[in-house]
Parts: structure tokens; sequence; C-alpha cells
């Protein structure tokens, strides 16, 4: 009972982000200098023709309405069509094409994250002050230090060009083979996931220490229990806690490494139409894709309260 | 564990408390160093224990004197940084000192166990009481058959009436005197031979702490552990102990039986912790102190620990190693003032 209302209150409070959220990415891409009609008729074009296009738009009404209208629309999924790219595209359509690429090689760069950081977090920790503790940690600090976008030309230089293992550049969709997308994903994933395991590492190795040393587990001890049983269901397990948090915290560092990510290896992503949108000076595009990013973010913070309404018992109380 | 029994019963009168056979804890010598940013501190310094089966020893001090980590050092659980020393440690026939670290685990929770002062810490955040008690019990139970029933059992006898209800609560859910009662059950589940309880009260208040005290009481009645009681309330002490033991900056430096203790402390230090303890009781308005603070515990130290604080320093107090003395049957002292020679 009390875990449900604590989850009720979560997900109030994420509906009430999303709204303001969606405010706030519409006043700031009208507060961004430049004009649409201009941008999308060029420089050249006509008085008259720059007038009708606004009308068209409805670029002239108050911001309120245009607000108003806008969010009525996207709740029934239409986010307006796209002004720059001929044939007006349905911004609907172009995230509905590209959010799946996103989400598989953002998915691939958190689980691949966690994967090394459980790994190296634990080690380190478990061997504290030692040559693995050394080594993870010296290892932390030098990938969270890389410049992803720069880390992905290295990795296409070695695995690409170097040892030919990888494609250097273009995705395969995962609806066209899972295969092809986790093989033409993995060096994507990989930029995005390397600086971030250094910092899931590092943040597991802090609350596992810190976990070592609560009461707790030295009244385990006492109690005779072995030292891995401790281990996983004393130390591991509560260290669970900030840990998931953390990751909650990153998720949308990784939305901005995407967005980074998918120019360089272009990947067909929501970042790479957000771009093109946002050069085009196309509102409409960039808001909608902005929106996407907010769901996924508040999506991802609630699931991750979700979890540590799970794990940590005392929260719901 | 009658026989036991009956043997407590003689050995409070036996004195010196010898090597002898009966003697379930035996130290001598006990030393911990605790390295500290580059600071060696001597935190126990030569600390001799003897506990005969079913006595229950009072360990007395101020915070600081080195009553957990002596508490500690018995069941080998000393903090990473820490070195120990001693020429006996030996819990009944095992010699702790050299014993592995696998049958160390074997050791802990079901022939030497410990309860600590924070009740609250003590158990997983994460789990249920059930959990808990399921992990010992199939590990430590000596009763037989599945642990809930034995569970409910172990809760009645440290008086929980609604055991199931305990049992399926978190640990933030029940309060530290139930958390501390649970804590004991668990311990008695394994029938241990020696139970070192540190502290067990003060984080108690003080219906709660009476309530507990009595449990101990019980608790030392029906089963046949011998206990050593850290605290540094004298009149939780008295209630309970055989003997006292006073530590003072890592030292033992008193301890006989407790009411050669109470009515006549031998050591200058003793006498002060009492004339307290005793004025606390009587509500004076203004209470005896002793003057100064404790030592320092880097380093060497030459002469008596409690000297620099001493109402009856003497100019060979602080050149001079103090030894025990025995100043009366039973007792022994840290204090040059019963020295033979």
């Amino acid at each position: 009972m009390n875990l449900l209302l604590y989850f009720g209150a979560k997900v109030l409070g994420a509906l009430a982000m999303l709204v303001v959220g969606a405010g706030v990415v519409f006043l700031l891409m009208h507060a961004v200098p430049g004009d649409a009609a201009m941008a999308a008729l060029g420089d050249a074009a006509s008085p008259d023709a720059v007038a009708s296009f606004r009308a068209e738009h409805h670029l002239n009404d108050p911001l309120a309405q245009q607000f108003w209208d806008w969010a009525r629309a996207a709740l029934t999924g239409d986010l307006g069509k796209s002004i720059s790219l001929a044939g007006g595209f349905s911004t609907s359509a172009l995230i509905a094409g590209s959010l799946p690429n996103t989400l598989f090689v953002g998915g691939f760069a958190l689980v691949i994250a966690i994967a090394i950081s459980l790994v190296a977090g634990s080690i380190a920790a478990s061997r504290h002050g030692r040559m693995e503790d050394v080594l993870a940690t010296s290892g932390a600090i030098v990938t969270i230090s890389m410049p992803d976008f720069w880390l992905g030309y290295m990795l296409v230089l070695v695995f690409s060009l170097g040892l030919g293992w990888f494609p250097a550049y273009g995705f395969v969709r995962p609806s066209e083979s899972l295969a092809g997308a986790f093989h033409s994903g993995f060096l994507p994933a990989l930029a995005i996931a390397v600086p971030m395991a250094g910092i899931f590492s590092r943040m597991l190795r802090t609350t596992l220490l810190e976990t070592f040393r609560r009461a707790y587990v030295v009244s385990a001890h006492a109690m005779g229990f072995g030292r891995s049983f401790i281990f996983w269901h004393y130390v591991f397990r509560n260290a669970l806690i900030p840990y998931v948090t953390a990751i909650g915290l990153q998720a949308r560092y990784l939305l901005g490494g995407v967005v980074v990510i998918e120019r360089v290896f272009g990947v067909p992503g929501v970042g790479s139409v957000m771009v093109d949108a946002a050069f085009a000076r196309d509102y409409g595009v960039v808001q909608g894709c902005a929106v996407v990013f907010l769901v996924i973010v508040i999506a991802t913070n609630l699931l991750v309260d979700a979890l540590c309404g799970l794990l940590d018992p005392r929260r719901a109380a | 564990m009658s026989a036991q029994a009956g043997m407590r019963e003689t050995n409070v009168m036996i004195e010196p408390p010898a090597l002898n056979a009966t003697n379930v804890l035996q130290v001598h010598g006990l030393n911990l160093y605790l390295d500290a940013k580059g600071r060696r501190l001597h935190v126990v310094r030569s600390v001799d224990i003897d506990l005969a089966a079913s006595e229950v020893l009072g360990l007395i001090g101020e915070s600081g004197s080195g009553k957990t980590m002596t508490g500690l050092s018995l069941l080998r659980l000393e903090p990473e940084r820490a070195q120990i020393t001693a020429e006996t440690m030996r819990l009944d026939d095992t010699d702790l000192l050299a014993a592995s670290q696998g049958a160390l685990r074997g050791l802990r929770g079901s022939r030497i166990a410990m309860i600590f002062q924070d009740p609250v810490g003590a158990f997983n955040p994460a789990k249920r009481i059930g959990w808990h008690a399921r992990e010992v019990l199939r590990r430590r139970a000596t009763r037989a058959g599945p642990w809930r029933p034995v569970a409910r059992e172990l809760l009645a006898e440290v008086d929980i009436a609604d055991a199931d209800r305990v049992l399926g609560s978190y640990p933030h859910q029940l309060s530290g005197g139930m958390l501390q009662r649970v804590l004991i059950a668990l311990v008695l589940a394994a029938e241990p031979q020696v139970i070192i309880a540190d502290e067990p009260t003060t984080n108690l208040d003080n219906i709660v702490e009476q309530q507990i005290l009595r449990l101990f009481r019980k608790v030392k009645r029906t089963h046949g552990a011998a206990f050593i009681f850290i605290t540094h309330d004298m009149s939780v002490a008295a209630a309970l102990s055989d003997r006292i033991a006073v530590m003072y900056a890592g030292e033992i430096v008193e301890v006989g039986p407790t009411e050669a203790v109470f009515e006549t402390p031998k050591h200058p230090y003793t006498v002060g912790l009492i004339r307290t303890s005793r004025a606390l009781q009587d509500g004076a308005a203004r209470l005896p102190e002793i003057a100064g603070e404790l030592p320092g515990l880097s380093g060497q130290r030459t002469g008596c620990a409690f000297a620099p604080r001493c109402p009856e320093r003497m100019p060979q107090c602080t050149t001079r190693t103090v030894g025990m003395a025995r100043p009366a049957p039973g007792v022994q002292a840290r204090c040059l003032l019963y020295a033979d020679a």
C-alpha cells in the first residue's frame, strides 16, 4: 500500500515535470535568434512569400496560443510537420523512424557501461588499495576524461580502419537485422559507454567501500556468515541503491552523448534528426525531438525511482 | 550445564582466576595496535581475561578505554588496519590467534557471539527480520526442525509475543528494544559458550533498558553461556556481573568479584568511578568528578596511565612499570599502593 502511494506520487510528479519541461522547450526554441520563414525560404524570398509562410504555419499567433495548439496536438501524437524538409514530413513520422535507432544504441551503451562498471567497481572495492584497485580507479579517471566524439574516432581508427572488425560509418536498423544492428551499433555504443562506465565504476566502488564499513556488515561477520554471502547480501545489495540512483542521473548525459555519437557514426537517430532540424530552424521538429528526449529522461527517472523503491524498503515508508 | 553452573559458584571464590579447564575463554597479554594516519595507537594493552563457563564478566570503562576493541578482538573482528598480539588467546580448545579465517567463521555466531550497541545498525536494512532469522537458524540452530517454528520459539523466549509480525517486518519498522530482543534470540539460537554484549542497552531508553537487562538475567539463568558485558554504566554492570574488570586507557586496572569491587574498590580510578556513580544515584547536587582526561594512546608509556589524574600519586608512579598487585582475595589492581615491594 505504501509502495503504491510512493509510486503514485512519483508518477504525478513526473507528469508535472513533463508539462513544465515541454513549456520550457517551447519557449527556448522561440528565444533562439533567427526566423524560420527566412530559413526555410532563403534570403531572397519575397516579403509576400514570407508573410504567407508565417500565416500558414501560425507563426504570427501569440506564443501562448501556439504552445496550446501544439500541446493539444502533441497529446494526440501529432507533433506537426517539418517545414524544412520537402514533402512536409510529419515530425511524428521522423521520430518514429529514428527513435528505435537511438534507443537501441543508447540502451546498448547503457548495458555495456553497467556491465563494465559492475565488474570494475566490485573488483576495485574488494581489492581496496591494491594493484587491481589502483588500475581500475586510474583507468576510470582516464576514460571519464575522454571526450566521447574523440573516443569514437579513435575506435573507428583502430577497429574499423585498422582491424576492419566493424563498419566505420552507417547503421543497420534493428528492424532490418538485429545481428546487423549489434554489429554496426557496437562502436557507437562503446564510445558512449566507456566514459559512462568510468563514472559508474567509481560510484560503485565508493558506495561499496562505504557499505563495507557499515555496522550491519560487522554484525553479519559476528553472526558467522561467509565472506561471499556478506558481500552479495549485505554489501552489494545495499550499495545497489545509490548505484542505481547514480545511473538514473546519468541518463541525460547518455542522451547528450547519443546526439554527438550519432553524427560521428552516421546513425540515423533522433539526435541526427534534431541537429539537422536545428540548423534549418525547423522549430516543430526540434521541439518534437526535445519532447521525446524529455519523455525518455522522465521515464528513466521514474524507472529508477521504482527500482529504488523495490530495492530499499525504507523509501516507501 | 548444571555442572558448569556449579563450577561458576566455586570459580568466583578461586583466586586468582587460574588457567584451568573450566575457563571457556583464556586471554593473556592481549595487545591491539591501530594504525591511524601514520600514527600507531596502542589501543589494548596487555589485557588478561579469564572467563569461566556461565560466568558474567562486566567490562567497565569510559569511551575510548579500549572495551569495544577488546570485544571485537575476541571474535577476531578487529578492524583491518589493526594488529593483534597475545601470549594466549583461547576459546575453549581453539587458539583464536592461530585459527584460520574459515575456522573463525565457523566459531563466530556458534561458539562465540557478539551483541552490539546499536540494534538498528546490526540488521541488514534491505531484508526482513525473517530473512535474518532464516539465514542464522539455517547455519547455527542447535534445535532441529524448520526455521520458522524455531524462530517463533526463540522469540517467545525473549518475550516477543507477536513473532510472525516481527518476522515479517523490516528492521526500520521495529523499535530498538525490539530489535535488541531479536538479536539476543538469534544469538541464543546457537547456544554459544561466550556472548560478548557491547553496551547493548546504551542506545535504549530507560524503561526498555530495564526490560533488556531483565532479559539478560533470565538468559543467564536459562542458558549456559558465559557473558562479557561491556558497559560504561556502573549500575548496569553491578546488576548483571559476577566479576568486574575496570578498563582505563587500554589496560585493565582492577578486576575482582562484583561485590568486592563495589564495596571496597582498590584502584584510585575505580574508587573515583564508584564515587561518581553513587553520587549520581543519590542525586547529589555536586558530582565528584575525576579531574583530567584520558591519556593519549600512542607510543610507549612509562609508569601508571592514571598517575596524572590520581589523587594518591606517589613519585614512583610515573617512573616504574606498574604490574598487577593482589590487594585482596580474588582482586587484582594495577596500582603501586598495593605492590609488595
